[in-house]
């Protein structure tokens, strides 16, 4: 069996490659993308803490974040299309409106 | 290193070069498919972890469902070729890799210092069940220490299997009385027909037979199995002897055309003893319960619930004729068996713990979903509807309204709507 420990070293350095790529990247599309990495990363820590505890409640919560970036998809992705159609771009820096 | 260590480094390191190449990629369906590939990856890293539901739902809807979305959108904007990136925020980038290389090393030190190994899950709490097979005694109350966990048991009647807490008991079995509301035994301070001392262990589960006569009660304790099954389609079997002043039992699974096929699954069983823990496949069995070769007792299409641990306690019969005389006639009792779990991470154990534990927060991310998949139509037709609304207002039907009053805001709005360069269409 492998140990826990590899599966946290590894879960943490996908989710820094998300951070990376929210911070770097400056396509909508992309930073969704790394948003979705950073997710996997926690719930492949999840999943091997639940195995550690022999406690199933981290694989259900693992479901309920797959769920929930189901649904995030499908609201950022809308909003994208929305942004695309009024600015005909989807770089994040353009996206000014609001003085950020 | 173990072939399963192996296996982790080679797909990790396929896991942590999809994710790179997905970052560095110029072209935004390449790094969609590196995605597809990591996800991938995290689903085999669940099967490893002993979570293949799971494993199974991350292919369908992660590397499925919502990776074909993201393939959707980026091909429905045309933006497979993604631009060089303004240089507004160059900094931003020297700086993003600088905190997550220190927050990497956070999690290395943590981890190194942390000793997860060390973690060790809380112990099972015991389990135990109670069975009454003493053939004309009276019905019982069974107490653990000053806690009722048996109440009323007659012979031949069992309670389910319960939880308890580990540590040790008194055990303490009282006559049941018969009367409307009786007093508590301990505070009345009537004498038990039998007092014993009980350890109960972590992790273990037991069935509790009270076995013997009348007049000489004893307790005998057989280990239950409620871990889960390797192979479906199968059940567990113990035979006890419970069967007073009688010698040893031969426990014979019969072949009934062909005598030479029989198979003795326990042999020599005294009073008191437990058989090997037999694990059978379902069907129909034919046992034959022998003394020095004399039949004893004959039981005829045998068959159990899949996943169950059986009991089957040989036990004498009350005869009523002779009141409190010991009873010699051979019987058996099998108590309802207990359904053993469910494996880990199995389909059937998320399911039931879904639908027990987390209901409440089931129904949230049901109820969020359906606002979603609203607010995401809304979002998406906004626009057609205010092109609907501007088209309502120019219409020739609306105009001709408006021009017949003289003077009117809707006109005059609709008026700077249209392009200039487009003719009016009205004959008139």
């Amino acid at each position: 069996m492998v140990a826990t420990e590899y599966f946290v070293v590894l879960s943490a350095v996908l989710f820094i490659m998300g951070v990376l790529g929210v911070l770097v990247r400056r396509n909508a599309i992309m930073i969704f993308m790394s948003v979705e990495l950073m997710l996997n990363a926690a719930n492949l820590a999840l999943v091997a803490f639940a195995q550690q505890w022999n406690n199933v409640g981290g694989q259900l919560i693992v479901f309920f974040v797959i769920t929930i970036a189901a649904a995030e998809v499908a609201v950022g992705l809308a909003l994208i299309v929305a942004i695309f159609r009024t600015k005909k771009s989807i770089d994040i820096d353009e996206l000014n409106a609001m003085q950020g | 290193m173990t072939f399963e260590l192996v296996l982790f480094i080679v797909v990790a390191a396929v896991a942590i070069f999809s994710a790179a190449f997905m970052l560095i990629s110029r072209n935004a369906v390449h790094s969609a498919l590196f995605l597809v590939v990591n996800l991938l990856c995290v689903a085999f890293f669940y099967l490893m972890l002993s979570a293949p539901f799971l494993a199974m739902v991350q292919i369908t809807v992660y590397a499925g469902a919502i990776m074909v979305l993201f393939m959707f959108v980026i091909m429905l904007l045309g933006s497979e070729r993604l631009g060089g990136g303004t240089a507004k925020y160059g900094w931003l980038a020297s700086g993003a890799v600088a905190l997550t290389t220190i927050f990497l090393v956070v999690v290395f030190i943590a981890v190194a210092q942390g000793q997860l190994g060390a973690l060790q899950p809380q112990p099972q709490p015991p389990q135990a069940r109670f069975i009454h097979a003493v053939a004309n005694a009276p019905a019982v109350d069974i107490y653990l220490n000053d806690q009722r966990v048996a109440a009323d048991l007659s012979y031949g009647e069992s309670t389910g299997v319960q939880r308890l807490l580990a540590g040790n008991y008194n055990l303490l079995i009282f006559a049941a009385c018969a009367e409307a509301d009786c007093p508590n035994p301990l505070e009345a301070g009537v004498a038990p027909l039998v007092a014993l001392p009980l350890t109960l262990e972590p992790e273990r589960a037991t069935a509790y037979i009270v076995a013997g006569t009348p007049d000489d009660l004893r307790l005998l304790s057989v280990p239950l199995d409620l871990s889960p099954f390797v192979e479906e389609n199968t059940f567990r079997l113990t035979v006890v002897h419970a069967l007073p002043n009688f010698g040893a039992l031969n426990f014979i699974q019969q072949d009934l055309g062909d005598p030479s096929r029989n198979v003795v699954l326990a042999a020599d069983l005294s009073f008191g003893e437990a058989s090997e823990m037999l694990t059978l496949g379902r069907g129909s069995y034919d046992f034959l319960v022998e003394n020095l070769g004399n039949r004893v007792l004959a039981l005829r299409e045998y068959s159990a619930r899949n996943r169950t641990h059986e009991l089957l306690i040989i036990s004498a019969a009350p005869v009523p004729a002779v009141a409190g005389a010991p009873s010699t006639r051979p019987d058996y009792i099998r108590p309802a068996a207990p359904l053993a779990a469910h494996a880990f991470g199995s389909p059937q154990q998320i399911g039931i713990e879904m639908l027990t534990t987390y209901l409440l927060p089931f129904q949230l991310v049901a109820l969020m979903l359906l606002a979603t998949m609203v607010g995401a139509i809304i979002l998406t037709r906004e626009e057609v509807i205010k092109r609907e609304r501007k088209r309502l207002v120019v219409s020739p039907a609306i105009r001709r309204i408006n021009r017949a009053i003289p003077i009117n805001v809707t006109a005059s709005r609709a008026e700077k709507v249209l392009p200039s360069g487009e003719a009016e269409p009205s004959a008139d």
